[in-house]
């Protein structure tokens, strides 16, 4: 497994995409902290003159959250390519035919490819958390149960856009068609939770299935139980499609009944989902849940 | 074995034996269904039908990488590593010593190219790259897709007895070869196959008196007589 993981990484390191996108995220988060604190300033002087504004003020949500919307915006747009990558550039190489006749085969091979990734991931969160270290070395407030919160969300997002990729660069023969079809996906996501916003109902219905609306609980200092396991549940699926779909020696016939059960067994498993009403409220001022006073007289 | 593409078919009811320890060659012109043949038999691309044995037991799909190992023509895997990145990796994973991936280096003239990226090697020394993972590899089957391509005469030459020392260590090799000299020069066994069919199996004495022929001392002359 080590030597497979270190192949991943030095096949990643090697690679530009890997520092264009480190290239591209740095200045991005870069401008979003300088354009928030710059707002946040503007809206707090405002808030010095009515202290009633004062109170819907927090600089998770003035600050952090719009510096890591441009996080967001590089794991849709960016970070897709970087997971294609890792397979679609095996398979057109004729690496993947070699590595698939080694002794320990897919079951080392996914999970060192998802650890490369994961470590892509890693150095696209490393601009947001200079930006962390930073406005906190400034004097900026941070409460770190929200901030871990929505560092939760971002890498359930990561994950679940790595494991759209992977299953796009297994089932496709080029590296393009594979950055299509995922593209269409994280794009049409973002498109279809954009145009929810005021459209009819059943657009707003549909936009809950969007991989943008599994972010926003924990941009909200949420953590909602039921959407982390269908997230997890989700990419696991994914994942398992991605095993299947990834052998070239399998037919289309296998694969197609393959993926046919493994969506069954997916369906199974998240129906009880549905019953996981729990959640935890990380956010600093408790904005989630009742104030002390309603939640006494409720009990 | 059998593979249609479509409508096209790549191979039709191929059957054919290797004892162990031998030296075959898949001998065809271009088209004839030698890359079709070794992919299917390394469980690599789907097959329409038929059973693949090793010592007299069937080896499936997926239990077919613990037999058999196969490397493919004209492939640059890891194509922005280095050779040595990428020789350690298979070395580390199939076991081999140190000493052992240092020798393989060495009788392939790797040693000067290690710090090269797979990308920028040439042509032949891509191919004796290639060679090297099949070495290093430990399945008792090792399957070479155009061995001698893009080697010149006294690579090739260097090449053909490290085969047989391959062989000599107790693994079987199969080796698609299209250049008939050079199947000559290796192999112990052929295997014929013209247009998705076997069109002769055996050494080359017992394909010599099956295409009627037996004077021939030639490939070429038997491989014509039988297509």
């Amino acid at each position: 497994m080590r030597s497979y993981i270190q192949l991943e990484l030095r096949s990643l390191l090697a690679s530009r995409g890997v520092w264009v996108l480190l290239l591209a995220t740095g200045p991005l988060v870069g401008f979003s902290l300088i354009q928030a604190i710059s707002l946040y300033n503007e809206a707090s002087r405002t808030a010095l003159v009515t202290p009633q504004m004062a109170a819907g003020l927090n600089p998770f949500d003035g600050v952090i959250i719009p510096t890591y919307g441009s996080i967001y915006l590089t794991l849709t747009l960016l970070f897709p390519f970087v997971a294609i990558r890792t397979i679609a550039e095996d398979k057109q190489s004729g690496a993947l035919r070699l590595l698939l006749q080694l002794p320990s085969q897919l079951t080392t091979l996914l999970p060192s490819k998802v650890a490369g990734v994961i470590f892509a991931w890693l150095l696209v969160e490393l601009p947001g958390l200079v930006a962390l270290l930073l406005w906190g070395y400034f004097g900026g407030h941070l409460y770190a149960p929200e901030i871990l919160c929505l560092l939760l969300g971002q890498f359930l997002y990561g994950m679940i856009v790595m494991a759209i990729c992977f299953v796009s660069a297994a089932a496709t023969d080029t590296a393009s068609t594979a950055a299509l079809l995922a593209l269409g996906c994280t794009l049409g996501s973002w498109v279809l939770d954009f145009a929810a916003t005021g459209g009819t109902s059943w657009l707003t219905k549909l936009s809950g299935f969007s991989l943008t609306a599994s972010l926003r609980p924990f941009e909200q200092g949420l953590l909602v139980w039921k959407v982390f396991a269908g997230v997890v549940l989700a990419a696991l699926v994914l994942f398992a499609l991605t095993l299947l779909w990834l052998h070239p020696g399998r037919s289309v016939l296998l694969k197609v009944c393959g993926s046919a059960a493994v969506l069954i067994a997916c369906s199974a498993l998240s129906l009880p989902l549905h019953r996981l009403e729990r959640s935890i409220d990380l956010s600093e001022d408790q904005r989630n849940s009742f104030s002390p006073a309603v939640r006494a007289a409720l009990q | 074995m059998s593979k249609r593409y479509g409508d096209v078919r790549a191979l039709e009811h191929v059957g054919f034996e290797i004892p162990p320890n031998s030296i075959a060659g898949v001998i065809g012109p271009n088209g004839a269904g030698k890359t079709t043949l070794l992919l299917g038999l390394a469980g690599l691309l789907p097959i329409d039908g038929g059973t693949i044995y090793w010592n007299d037991r069937t080896i499936s799909g997926y239990s077919r990488s613990h037999t058999v190992f196969y490397v493919e023509d004209a492939i640059r895997p890891h194509a922005l590593l280095s050779l040595a990145s990428t020789l350690g990796f298979y070395g580390s994973v199939f076991q081999r010593t140190k000493a052992h991936c240092d020798d393989v280096i060495d009788r392939l003239r790797l040693r000067d190219f290690l710090r090269s990226r797979v990308c920028d090697l040439s042509k032949g020394t891509a191919k004796r790259f290639l060679i090297a993972i099949g070495v290093l590899s430990t399945q008792p089957v090792l399957m070479l897709d155009e061995p001698f391509d893009g080697l010149d005469l006294k690579q090739t030459l260097e090449l053909a007895p490290m085969l047989r020392g391959i062989s000599a260590e107790g693994r079987t090799l199969l080796v698609s070869i299209h250049q008939l000299r050079d199947a000559e020069r290796v192999c112990d066994r052929f295997v014929l196959l013209d247009n998705g069919r076997i069109a002769g199996h055996g050494t080359l004495a017992e394909l010599a008196a099956h295409a009627g022929r037996p004077q021939a001392e030639r490939l070429e002359e038997i491989f014509l007589a039988l297509t």
